[in-house]
């Protein structure tokens, strides 16, 4: 099984490489050009795929990939179910910091708040950060670009002091209390 | 510190009233050694901006030095975890420790994120006092916005001291409703036990009645029959003519009656 790995490649100098796994694709391409678009001061590779694991023919030519990003679409099972499949193919390393789960627009009428919480439930399983975006809107997406330039910085190493485990720690997803309802009953 | 180690070459360049050229090299060497200084001083973190990407500045040569050192510490730590797996159990071993240092984070988060929301609060309530006494065009609609939350806390404990009130009416109420609900059952109770009592006694009652009653009804009719029996036997043996007189062959003829029946 072929297994996407943190430390097979070199680092480029003052380079970070983003990738960007999402089902359906809809979002990616948005997101890319706002991470690209956002300031910095490295110089970033975003690599977009909708699917693990990543093609071998490309294996060559590919850089090392600091920050793995899983774009769930919360309003279907289906894609949580190969997200999790897609789990498999990365490396331990990766789950120590390097990988993120977003969700976009997690406030509408659509949501169903089942599906919410099993993948927050995943997320706080592998100890990741869940981010809630809104990528329909431009100052939306360069909100989503900025937290995700934070990460990317802090495991590609740009950080000084500050390992990806130590912001892990603070940012990933917490298990999902279980919600009371908050419906008064009457004792009578 | 960088600083006072400049300002000595500076006073010796222009000291030494020698050919421009020394003063030339003694310059440069002092900006360079300012320069040196300066990078050392950020040495510790050199922040990034983007406009200090310019390739020959030591800034950024510094930044890409931490970067660099940081990558390699990264990796070291992936060698190191490959040298202290335990290929026995590679879990169970560590649990305790791991449970352990779990709580602490948790603690240690939830303290760093308690003191940030005490000092934003404490931030807001300053810039809001601030606003507030420089009677800007916002103090208005602060002061405002102010005595309607007053407003409304005080409907809200009004509210909820009526609703206190209320609750403990209806208590009360359950509680009367209860203790009359006791009180029907037992009266119900006492009901059944009286109603049951009476009726064994009148069945009993009724038993004896009917039986004295026909003990004594056969009584009488054996007295009946018996004396109707004399009178007949009477009458046949007096060798009366029963046939003329009435009320002898009345007798007579109920006894053939009776034998007959």
């Amino acid at each position: 099984m072929s297994v996407l790995n943190m430390f097979h490649k070199h680092p480029e100098l003052n380079t970070a490489s983003i990738l960007l796994v999402e089902t359906e694709r809809q979002h990616q391409d948005k997101l890319a050009e706002a991470i690209l678009a956002a300031q910095r001061s490295f110089n970033v590779n975003v690599h977009l795929a909708d699917s693990l694991p990543l093609p071998t023919r490309n294996e060559a030519n590919r850089p090392r990939i600091d920050l793995v990003v899983f774009i769930v679409n919360h309003f279907s099972s289906r894609s949580l179910e190969l997200t999790k499949s897609y789990l498999q193919h990365l490396d331990v390393m990766y789950f120590l910091g390097r990988l993120c789960f977003l969700v976009n627009d997690a406030r509408s009428a659509k949501s169903d708040p089942d599906k919410l919480h099993a993948v927050r439930e995943m997320a706080a399983k592998y100890s990741s950060p869940l981010l809630f975006t809104e990528l329909q809107t431009e100052q939306g997406l360069a909100t989503a670009a900025d937290r995700l330039l934070v990460f990317t910085k802090v495991s590609a190493g740009f950080v000084p002091g500050v390992s990806s485990l130590f912001l892990n720690t603070l940012t990933s997803c917490s298990h999902p209390m279980e919600s009371s309802s908050n419906t008064l009953v009457d004792t009578d | 510190m960088a600083a006072a180690g400049s300002e000595p070459l500076g006073e010796a360049a222009d000291c030494s009233a020698e050919n421009t050229v020394d003063m030339d090299v003694f310059q440069k060497l002092n900006t360079a050694s300012q320069k040196l200084g300066q990078a050392v001083k950020i040495n510790y973190w050199t922040p990034a901006d983007p406009t200090s990407n310019n390739e020959e500045s030591y800034k950024y040569m510094f930044r890409l030095k931490q970067q660099l050192a940081k990558q390699c510490e990264d990796m070291k730590i992936r060698l190191k975890i490959d040298e202290d797996y335990n290929f026995l159990n590679p879990v169970s071993e560590a649990k305790p420790d791991i449970t352990e240092a779990l709580t602490e984070l948790e603690t240690a988060k939830n303290q760093h994120q308690k003191t940030t929301l005490a000092l934003h609060r404490a931030q807001v309530a300053c810039t809001i006092s601030e606003k507030v006494v420089k009677e800007d065009k916002q103090t208005e609609s602060i002061k405002e916005t102010v005595n309607h939350t007053l407003r409304l806390y005080s409907q809200i404990l009004n509210l909820q001291e009526e609703g206190n009130k209320l609750r403990s009416q209806v208590q009360e109420v359950r509680k009367k409703r209860l203790t009359l609900k006791k009180d029907a059952l037992m009266n119900m109770v006492e009901i059944r036990k009286v109603s049951k009592m009476k009726e064994k006694k009148v069945q009993s009652m009724k038993s004896e009645v009917l039986k004295q009653g026909q003990e004594y009804l056969e009584k009488y009719l054996n007295i009946a029959d018996l004396t109707e029996n004399v009178f007949q036997g009477l009458i046949l043996g007096s060798n009366v003519n029963w046939a003329t007189d009435p009320h002898l062959r009345e007798i007579v003829l109920q006894l053939e009656k009776n034998f007959s029946a």
